[in-house]
C-alpha cells in the first residue's frame, strides 16, 4: 500500500468520523430543541412554575436560560395583578358591607333599585314593612311595589331638575304607603338608579288625625275664651244688675275656666304625642347609648370619659337620636374643655320618674347657666342639622347645670325612656346580626332588555325553587295540596330570607300514611287558607323566575290540576334537578334528593317539609349551575335541551331497556 | 298667745296671677310678700323668711328651676317650694322635682285646690 492510498485511508476514516459525530451531535440537538420546546409549551399552557433544564449544548443552554428568566418574570407579574384585584375586590367587598351594615341598622324603610326598576338592596326594615309581601325580592322588578307610571313621573321631574320626587301608591292589600323617591346619578350625570323610602301611612293617618285634634281644640278654646270675655264684660257693663242675675255671669266664667284648663291640657297632651312619632329617635340600649357617647366625647373633644359600672339602669331602653346627642355632647365637652379646663368627664344613666337621667359631671366649678344657654345655641357641627336646643327639643328632654355638694359639677338631660317596652328594637338588632343578604350590586350590571328565555345566561337568571307536600299520589284521583315551600336562587346564590311557606287547607281528610312522610295533620291544616287563595300569592312569588323542584313534574301536576278553579296558570319554563342531575352524571344510578345531596356534601336536616325541600334542592340547584357551566351549558335553552335529551334516555331506557 | 302667721312669698311676672294669689293667700290668713323676677328671690328670701315660696317658672332673670336650685345651695332647705308654671310636660315636673321643689302646679289651677294644698304643706312641715 502505497503513501497515497493510506493517506487516502486515513482522511476517508477521518471524514466518516468527523461526519458520524457531527451527525449524532445535531441529532442530540435536535432532541434538545424538541425537549426545550414542549417544556415551553408546558409552561405557557399548564403550569406556570415549570422550569427548563438549562444544560445540554452551548447556545441552547442559554436559550433555556433566557426562557426561565422570562417565566420567572411573568410568573411575579402574574403574582401582582393577582394581589392586586385581590385588594380590589376585597375593598369593594368590605364597601359593600359596610354600606349593607348601614343600611341594616336604618329605622327607615329603604329600596335601592337599577334604572330599569330591578330591587338592588333593601333594608330590614322595608322587609319589616312589606313583611309578607312576596313583590320586595332581590332581581324582582319594583313595579310589583310602586305603580311604574308614578316612578316614571317622579323621575321625569328628578330629570328636569326637581331634587325629590314625591309619589304616592296604593298597595295590594289596601295598605297606603307614602314613596319617596330620589335618583341616584352616575358619574355622567345620567341617573343610574334611585331610592325609595317608603313610610308607613298608618303614621300618615295618625298625624292628620292629631292635625284634626289640634283644629278641633283651637275651636273649642276660642269658644271657651269667647264665652269668658262676654260674660266679664257684661259683669263690668251692668253694675246694677241684681245678685240673680251676677251670680249666673259668675258661674259661666267658673265653668268656661274650668273647661278651658281641660282643654289647654288637651293643647299639652296631644303636644307631647307629637314628639313620641319623632322617626329619628329610635330605642337604645342605655348601655350602648353610653358607650356611642364616650366614644364620641373621647374622638371629638378629646376628653377622658368614665363610665358607671356596672351601668345602673333598670328601665335599659331610651329613646333617643344617639348621633344628634352624641355630636351635642361632643360641643358641650368641647366648651367645658375650653372655658373651664376640664379634661375628664364622667357619663351616667339613671332612671328619674320614668325618665332617664343622662348625666354629664366633672370635678370644678359649675357651667354657668350663660354658658349652658351658649352651648344650646351653640351653629350645627359635624353633620348634624341642629343646633344642641333643637336636639333636646326633639327628645322633648329638659336640660339644666349644678353642682353638688362634694365638689362635682354636672350638666343634667332628661331623655324619654322607650314606651313600647322597646319590642321592635331587638328583633332589629337580631336581623342584623344574622346579616342577612339584602343586598346583590350585581344586578346594577345586568342588561335591562327583556332577552328571550331561551338566550338568558343560568348565572343570571332568578330562580324559584319549590316543594309540595300533598295528601297522596294522584292529583286526578282526589289528592290535593297540603303546603307550598320556595326559596329564591339569584346570582348563584340561595336568599335564606326570600322564602314562601304556606300550609293549604285540602278540604279533604288527610290520610295517615302521608301524615307519616310529612307530618302535616288536619288538625294543622284546618282553618288554613285554601289552595285558591294561596297559588295567587305562590304566583307572584314565582314571578319573572325559572321555577325548579326535585321531579317537577310531580308538583307541577298538581299546579296544573289546579289551574281551572285557581285561575293561575304558571307559564315559565321550568327545571328539574332531577333531570339535570341525570344529565351531569349519567353513570350514577341514583338521582333521588338524598342521593344528590349525599354526592354534594349537603346537610339533609330539616326534610320533608316542603320548605325544607325547597332549600336543599335550591342548594343542589347552585352546586348545579357551577357544574353546568363547566360542562359547557351556560344558557337556560342549553340546559333544557340538556333535560330533554336525559328525559328522552330515560325514557327509552325505560321502554327498551339499555 | 296666737302664733304667728305662715308667710308666703309669691313670685311671678304677672300681674293679673299676682294680684289674685296675694289675694287668696291673704285671706287664707297668711302674711305675703310679692317679688316679679327670678334675680331678686334670694335677697326677697333672706329678708322676709318665707315658710312657703310660690315659684313661676317663666320669670324674667333667672327661670323658676335654677331659682329653686339656688334656694336649696344656700341651705333652704326646709323653705317649701311650690312651682306654678304654664308648662306641664312630664319632664318638666320631673325637673322641678329634681331640682329640689316640693310640689309642681300646672296653669290654670282651681283656686279652692292650691289653698288646700298651700295649707297642707305648711301643716306638713311645721
Amino acid at each position: 500500500m502505497g503513501a497515497e492510498t493510506l493517506v487516502a485511508v486515513v482522511v476517508a476514516l477521518v471524514l466518516t468520523a468527523t461526519t458520524g459525530l457531527l451527525w449524532q451531535e445535531r441529532r442530540a440537538r435536535a432532541a434538545t430543541v424538541r425537549r426545550l420546546t414542549a417544556d415551553v409549551r408546558l409552561l405557557l399552557d399548564a403550569n406556570a412554575e415549570h422550569r427548563l433544564a438549562e444544560s445540554g449544548p452551548a447556545g441552547l443552554a442559554d436559550l433555556a436560560q433566557a426562557v426561565n428568566d422570562l417565566a420567572g418574570r411573568r410568573a411575579s407579574a402574574e403574582r401582582d395583578v393577582a394581589h392586586a384585584a385581590a385588594s380590589a375586590r376585597t375593598e369593594i367587598e368590605q364597601e359593600r358591607n359596610r354600606l349593607a351594615a348601614l343600611m341594616a341598622d336604618l329605622t327607615v324603610a329603604v329600596v335601592v333599585c337599577s334604572p330599569g326598576g330591578r330591587i338592588v338592596l333593601y333594608n330590614a326594615a322595608a322587609r319589616a314593612l312589606l313583611a309578607d309581601d312576596p313583590a320586595l325580592g332581590l332581581g324582582r322588578s319594583v313595579f310589583g311595589i310602586v305603580d311604574r307610571g308614578l316612578v316614571a313621573h317622579a323621575l321625569d321631574r328628578a330629570t328636569d331638575g326637581d331634587v325629590r320626587g314625591h309619589v304616592s301608591t296604593v298597595l295590594r292589600d289596601d295598605r297606603l304607603l307614602q314613596v319617596r323617591l330620589t335618583p341616584v346619578r352616575g358619574a355622567d350625570a345620567d341617573i343610574s338608579g334611585f331610592v325609595l323610602l317608603l313610610e308607613d301611612t298608618g303614621r300618615l293617618r295618625a298625624r292628620q288625625r292629631h292635625e284634626a285634634q289640634l283644629r278641633t281644640l283651637a275651636e273649642h278654646t276660642r269658644a271657651s275664651a269667647g264665652g269668658i270675655r262676654a260674660a266679664v264684660e257684661t259683669l263690668l257693663d251692668y253694675p246694677g244688675m241684681t245678685a240673680q242675675e251676677q251670680a249666673q255671669f259668675l258661674t259661666i266664667v267658673a265653668e268656661e275656666s274650668a273647661r278651658l284648663g281641660e282643654q289647654v291640657q288637651g293643647w299639652a297632651t296631644a303636644a307631647a304625642g307629637t314628639g313620641d312619632r319623632d322617626d329619628l329617635l329610635a330605642d337604645v340600649r342605655s348601655e350602648d347609648l353610653l358607650v356611642v357617647l364616650a366614644r364620641q366625647l373621647e374622638r371629638g373633644a378629646g376628653a377622658q370619659v368614665s363610665l358607671p359600672d356596672p351601668p345602673a339602669m333598670d328601665q335599659p331602653w331610651v329613646r333617643a337620636d344617639s348621633h344628634a346627642l352624641a355630636r351635642s355632647l361632643e360641643q358641650l365637652a368641647g366648651r367645658l374643655r375650653d372655658t373651664c379646663g376640664v379634661a375628664r368627664v364622667a357619663l351616667s344613666l339613671s332612671p328619674v320618674d320614668g325618665h332617664a337621667r343622662l348625666e354629664l359631671a366633672w370635678t370644678g366649678p359649675a357651667l354657668p347657666a350663660a354658658g349652658l344657654e351658649a352651648w344650646l345655641d351653640e351653629p350645627p357641627a359635624g353633620g348634624v342639622a341642629a343646633s344642641s336646643r333643637q336636639v333636646v327639643e326633639r327628645h322633648d328632654a329638659e336640660v339644666w347645670t349644678g353642682a353638688s355638694a362634694d365638689g362635682t359639677a354636672y350638666v343634667r338631660l332628661l331623655l324619654p325612656v322607650s314606651q313600647a317596652g322597646a319590642g321592635s328594637a331587638p328583633a332589629m338588632t337580631a336581623a342584623s346580626e344574622s346579616r342577612p343578604e339584602f343586598y346583590d350590586f350585581d344586578l346594577f350590571d345586568l342588561p335591562e332588555q327583556a332577552r328571550s328565555w331561551q338566550d338568558r345566561k343560568l348565572a343570571e337568571l332568578a330562580y324559584a325553587v319549590f316543594d309540595t307536600e300533598t295528601t297522596g299520589f294522584h292529583p286526578d284521583a282526589g289528592d290535593e295540596i297540603l303546603s307550598v315551600g320556595a326559596v329564591r336562587v339569584l346570582h348563584g346564590r340561595l336568599l335564606r330570607q326570600e322564602v314562601f311557606e304556606r300550609l293549604v287547607d285540602p278540604g279533604r281528610a288527610v290520610p295517615a300514611a302521608s301524615t307519616q312522610v310529612h307530618g302535616i295533620t288536619d288538625e294543622m291544616v284546618r282553618g288554613q287558607p285554601v289552595l285558591e287563595e294561596v297559588l295567587p300569592v305562590f304566583a307572584r312569588f314565582c314571578d319573572e323566575t325559572v321555577l325548579v323542584g326535585h321531579n317537577v313534574g310531580f308538583d307541577l301536576s298538581f299546579l296544573r290540576r289546579a289551574e281551572s278553579r285557581t285561575g293561575v296558570r304558571f307559564t315559565q319554563p321550568v327545571l328539574d334537578t332531577l333531570l339535570l342531575d341525570a344529565a351531569l352524571h349519567p353513570d350514577h344510578e341514583r338521582h333521588s334528593l338524598e342521593a344528590i345531596a349525599d354526592r354534594f356534601g349537603l346537610d339533609v336536616l330539616g326534610r320533608h317539609t316542603a320548605l325544607g325541600d325547597a332549600l336543599l334542592t335550591g342548594e343542589v340547584l347552585v352546586r348545579m349551575l357551577a357544574l353546568l357551566q363547566q360542562r359547557g351549558i351556560t344558557t337556560l335553552g342549553q340546559a333544557l335541551e340538556a333535560s330533554r335529551a336525559t328525559q328522552q334516555a330515560r325514557l327509552d331506557a325505560r321502554l327498551y331497556g339499555s | 298667745m296666737t302664733p304667728e302667721p305662715s308667710r308666703v312669698l309669691v313670685v311671678d311676672d304677672e300681674p293679673n296671677i299676682v294680684t289674685s294669689l296675694e289675694f287668696l293667700m291673704r285671706k287664707a290668713g297668711f302674711e305675703t310678700s310679692v317679688v316679679r323676677d327670678g334675680d331678686g328671690v334670694l335677697a326677697e328670701v333672706e329678708r322676709f323668711r318665707p315658710d312657703l315660696v310660690l315659684l313661676d317658672v317663666n320669670l324674667p332673670g333667672q327661670d323658676g328651676f335654677s331659682v329653686c336650685q339656688a334656694l336649696r345651695a344656700a341651705g333652704w332647705t326646709d323653705l317649701v317650694v311650690v312651682m306654678l308654671t304654664a308648662k306641664g310636660r312630664p319632664a318638666e315636673v320631673t325637673r322641678g322635682r329634681e331640682v329640689g321643689a316640693d310640689a309642681y302646679v300646672t296653669k290654670p289651677f282651681s283656686t279652692r285646690e292650691l289653698v288646700a294644698q298651700v295649707r297642707a304643706l305648711l301643716a306638713g312641715g311645721s
